[in-house]
């Protein structure tokens, strides 16, 4: 059946409908014309719906597909004529494809918005009624358009386009010029082309994702796998960091002309291509670039990595692993520096020594001590840590893995190097070497030291339990000897503060305590005076100028361990004792008092100068005083006596003897040291002496050398800490009653915090709590229970 | 001890030859075995004499066989030398021997019951304390080691994880203890059952007393 209305009106419209679309001439649109086109159509679905509806009530028949039938006549010449328009649009010669395709599909855009309003009324009546009863395809006459555009201009081409859009892309990489612009446009175009059938307001991204997005991702990772791959070999791992760098934020600008939904898979691919396939490269630079100190290279490694954050760990490893090496060395190199001076100095001293049995000259040079400057060794793993914390700082933007890195470096060289630990089972020095910095410190010895530097190392030592007990043996030795101004003590309660803070109150305690026994002893030395000073019958003959020191044997006992040497005291010096003992335990009733007689010194006025003369100011020690008080009776008296009066040991009265001998105070008969012993041997004091100064000091005496000291106090640590273990491992076993042998390593491992004990050392509590029957080993041997 | 018996009586349950003697009559010939042996001044008890030549008369030389061990921790013996009437009746009495052919087949017996052994070894170590010390000198500790492991010295052809920890390291000096601990002791006999080459797995971590680690060490030469 023909229909004629349908004839006349697609007649009158077809012409505008090109010129809509554009035609070869490129034709105006006017509103007359458009407004003509729409009122066409309006007619023309209006009418036929009457039409349709006589129809339907003269012949009784379905009117439903009578309704259809109508607009769908009309719809199906658009869709006849766009696929005419769009096969008969021919590319120019002087084009290129994609230009042709930029072109025309942007006029062709503007046609189809144009097109779909003048068949506003088509897709308002008739399209939107077919959809909402379930045909899917049929299209809203912009819809429509684009679906021809896609079927008949973009897929049959679609191989051409992605090649010449590609080769677009891969110019501008390459920077050739070229002439065409608004590459973007072809591109979107790709977005709109994707359609949802079931909804066509909703964006679908399907044709761009499958035609444009996987091309493009491909060929970019192919293009910076091959420049890459040249680059890096060609100009180095630096100018390739630039290089890659640079690569990004172009991308990231070129990011602008796609779609957002590229950013992801562009931004995967360029990290794969550009960071994770060179990562070890990039990584094993880092070594030279640290050599070098080029800290804003490194700093371009960072940013270039923080992108792939998995090549991270292996950098933090390389760069840990730097410092550890470097720290090591660093040390390394001050012992042979420090071996070097030794040398040399040992030399010197050998050649003096042989000048003066040749010469006799009278200069003297020290024997030189080949001992570890703890100044120079703690400013050398300063060094190393201050300058990787500024590397930190500076190319790390002071990230937290990065500080993480450089602590655990610093605590392994800090703890661990040819100086602190010379052999592999040896316990570290650096706790010892640290308090000793400390002590020179609080001696004012060197001016370039400070506070700050000793928290900074204090921070990283493992173990900082022999670092407690060194301390306190040094400060015992500045509190007993040294007369300490208001500032030195302002400076040693800064770093007890200090200590504190960074560890807790309790680990300061005994150095706290020691202080405060100083401080008490002074008052009682005032009370004491007081009391001599009344005159009364008991303290007429007793020593008016006494310095007590009061040392609680918690804090100093182990400093005074070994020093209970046999010794009587003189008995003019009885009623002094006698008295102070009396004042003390008036005031702490039921406390025990030790005297340490080989601590105290005592000043004697001498009157053995020339008649005339002032007499002399002798500083002794008490042992040195009750050898010279011996000496007031008789002038003359022999070694045999001298040991019994005293009831020193030999060689504690051979060392206290030897200062007057060679002070040519008392005179030895036969002489020579290997007599001194000898009980025969006579001893006579001189009755006039002589000396240049008044104030003679006999009491610096050969203390029991320092190696001895040395020992003393590892004994002292290796006790501490095996006291500690034990506590710890009665405490946990008294929580819970049996645990596996593994188990309770690991939970001393948890409670001991203070230093890091061996496995031996552990087993060696364990077999000590066995053998005294607080534990008892299980059936089967490998595990312990508690015994109450 | 009693409980041990209770539970399980080596020698009876491997000597089937014994014929099964009424009690009364066993403590009957028991005693009068008891008073060959006995003191002089106190009946009761055997003293050191006696005891040697009980053993002498059991074939078991008291130095140097870890029967004599057996018998004292078998019949309870107070301290070293020294039995007890009473204990020497009821427990020979507990285990069928009334005479010295019984008695020694028992002994021998018992020195291949790895459990009876168990608690010997540690009785051993507690015996031959000195009163008052809770340690053995090494060269006590090494004496009773040979005393304890006769047999197993005698039959070895190579040097085992024993006789190199009791020869090499121990008395040598070389393990550097002056002394063994009761845990040490008791430990060592399990440490003795790992065969030799297995010792190079011995890790550190494991419930040994530091002696034996320190052994490891020594025998593989490690600092």
């Amino acid at each position: 059946m023909e229909d004629t209305f349908l004839e006349s009106t697609w007649e009158s419209i077809e012409p505008s409908l090109h010129i809509i679309l554009g035609d070869d001439k490129n034709s105006s649109l006017d509103s007359l014309m458009y407004t003509n086109t729409y009122t066409k159509v309006y007619n023309y679905c209006t009418a036929s719906s009457k039409r349709s509806h006589r129809n339907s009530i003269g012949g009784g028949s379905n009117s439903n597909s009578t309704v259809r039938l109508v607009g769908s006549d009309l719809y199906e010449r658009i869709k006849e004529f766009l696929k005419d328009y769009l096969l008969n649009a021919k590319q120019r010669d002087n084009e290129s494809f994609v230009q042709y395709y930029i072109r025309s599909w942007q006029r062709y855009l503007i046609g189809s918005k144009r097109l779909n309003d003048v068949m506003d009324y088509l897709n308002r009546y008739w399209v939107t009624k077919e959809r909402s009863s379930g045909h899917r395809d049929v299209y809203d006459i912009f819809s429509l358009c684009l679906l021809s555009w896609r079927d008949y201009k973009f897929h049959p081409n679609l191989s051409i386009l992605m090649n010449e859009i590609m080769e677009q892309i891969q110019f501008n990489r390459q920077g050739v010029a070229t002439t065409i612009k608004d590459l973007d446009i072809a591109i979107k175009s790709f977005v709109l082309l994707g359609f949802d059938a079931n909804d066509l307001k909703k964006q679908n991204l399907s044709v761009y994702i499958n035609d444009f997005e996987k091309r493009f991702l491909t060929d970019t990772h192919n293009f910076y796998a091959l420049e890459s791959a040249h680059y890096i070999n060609a100009n180095g791992v630096v100018n390739y960091i630039n290089k890659a760098l640079q690569r990004i934020d172009e991308e990231m600008k070129n990011l602008e002309d796609l779609n957002d939904h590229t950013r992801k898979p562009l931004n995967d691919v360029l990290n794969n291509v550009l960071i994770q396939d060179h990562q070890e490269k990039i990584r094993n630079e880092l070594p030279n670039l640290l050599d070098q100190e080029r800290y804003d290279d490194i700093k371009k490694v960072n940013i270039l990595l923080k992108r792939v954050p998995l090549t991270l760990p292996p950098l933090l490893e390389v760069f840990q692993k730097y410092i550890e090496n470097q720290g090591a060395e660093e040390i390394v190199q001050f012992k042979k520096k420090a071996d070097e001076e030794f040398n040399l100095l040992n030399e010197s001293y050998l050649s003096s020594i042989n000048n003066s049995a040749n010469k006799s000259s009278k200069v003297k040079v020290k024997k030189p001590i080949g001992s570890i400057d703890p100044n120079l060794y703690i400013k050398s793993l300063l060094k190393v840590y201050k300058q990787y914390k500024t590397v930190v700082q500076v190319s790390f933007d002071n990230n937290a893995a990065f500080t993480k890195a450089l602590d655990s470096a610093s605590q392994k060289f800090i703890n661990y190097n040819i100086i602190a630990t010379p052999t592999s089972r040896s316990k570290s020095k650096t706790p010892e070497l640290l308090a000793k910095y400390c002590d020179e410190y609080l001696r004012g010895k060197s001016d370039d030291m400070n506070i700050d530097e000793i928290i900074t190392i204090f921070k990283f030592l493992e173990d900082k339990e022999s670092f407690e007990i060194w301390y306190r043996r040094c400060l015992s030795k500045r509190l007993l000897f040294n007369n300490s101004s208001p500032e030195d003590e302002e400076n040693e309660e800064l770093i007890i503060q200090r200590l504190k803070t960074a560890n807790s109150v309790e680990y300061t305690n005994k150095i706290t305590n020691m202080f405060n026994d100083i401080r008490v002893s002074k008052n009682l030395g005032v009370a004491y005076k007081d009391l001599v000073s009344k005159k009364s019958i008991d303290s007429k003959e007793c020593v008016g100028d006494l310095e007590p020191k009061i040392l609680d044997t918690a804090s100093w006992g182990s400093i005074f361990r070994n020093n209970n040497e046999s010794f009587i005291l003189p008995a003019e010096l009885i009623p002094t004792e006698e008295l102070f003992t009396r004042l003390y335990k008036e005031r702490h009733n039921g406390r025990q008092l030790n005297w340490v007689w080989n601590r105290s010194k005592i000043e004697i006025k001498a009157n053995i100068s020339k008649p005339g003369k002032p007499p002399y100011l002798f500083t002794v020690s008490l042992f040195q005083y009750a050898i010279l008080s011996c000496f007031q009776e008789e002038d003359s008296l022999s070694a045999a006596y001298l040991l019994e009066k005293t009831a020193l040991p030999a060689e504690v009265f051979k060392n206290h003897m030897v200062p007057f001998i060679k002070n040519k105070l008392i005179i030895q008969n036969p002489s020579g040291e290997k007599n001194l012993l000898k009980s025969t041997t006579m001893f006579t004091i001189v009755t006039e002496y002589t000396s240049k100064k008044l104030k003679v000091n006999f009491s610096a005496v050969k203390q029991v050398d320092a190696r001895t000291e040395d020992k003393e106090t590892n004994e002292e640590i290796e006790r501490r800490k095996h006291e500690l273990l034990k506590a710890g491992i009665v405490r946990i076993m008294k929580a819970r009653k049996h645990l596996k042998h593994e188990n309770l390593i690991t939970e001393v491992y948890q409670i001991i915090d203070r230093f890091k004990p061996t496995v031996s050392e552990i087993k060696k509590a364990i077999e000590v709590l066995l053998d005294e029957q607080y534990l008892a080993r299980d059936d089967d041997g490998t595990g312990y229970n508690y015994l109450s | 001890i009693d409980n041990y018996y209770n539970h399980e009586n080596p020698a009876a349950s491997s000597g089937t030859s014994m014929k099964q003697i009424p009690q009364r009559q066993a403590v009957e010939e028991l005693n009068k075995v008891f008073d060959r042996y006995a003191e002089h001044a106190n009946p009761n008890q055997m003293d050191i004499d006696g005891t040697i030549a009980y053993f002498t008369d059991l074939g078991i030389d008291p130095e140097k066989d870890v029967e004599a061990i057996i018998a004292a921790y078998t019949l309870e013996s107070p301290s070293t030398g020294v039995f007890t009437r009473d204990a020497f009746v009821k427990n020979w009495a507990k285990v069928n021997a009334t005479n010295a052919e019984d008695m020694s087949r028992y002994l021998h017996q018992a020195k291949h019951n790895s459990k009876l052994m168990d608690l010997v070894n540690k009785f051993a170590f507690k015996y031959a304390l000195e009163e008052g010390k809770r340690k053995l000198a090494v060269e006590d500790a090494v004496a009773l080691w040979r005393v304890i492991y006769n047999d197993d010295f005698a039959k070895i052809q190579e040097p085992s994880t024993m006789s190199i920890f009791i020869n090499d390291f121990v008395a040598s000096g070389k393990s550097g203890k002056e002394s063994i601990s009761m845990d040490e002791w008791n430990m060592s006999r399990l440490f003795f059952s790992i065969p030799l080459p297995e010792l190079e797995h011995l890790s550190e971590d494991a419930a040994w007393p530091v002696l034996m680690d320190d052994f490891v060490d020594f025998l593989y030469q490690r600092e």
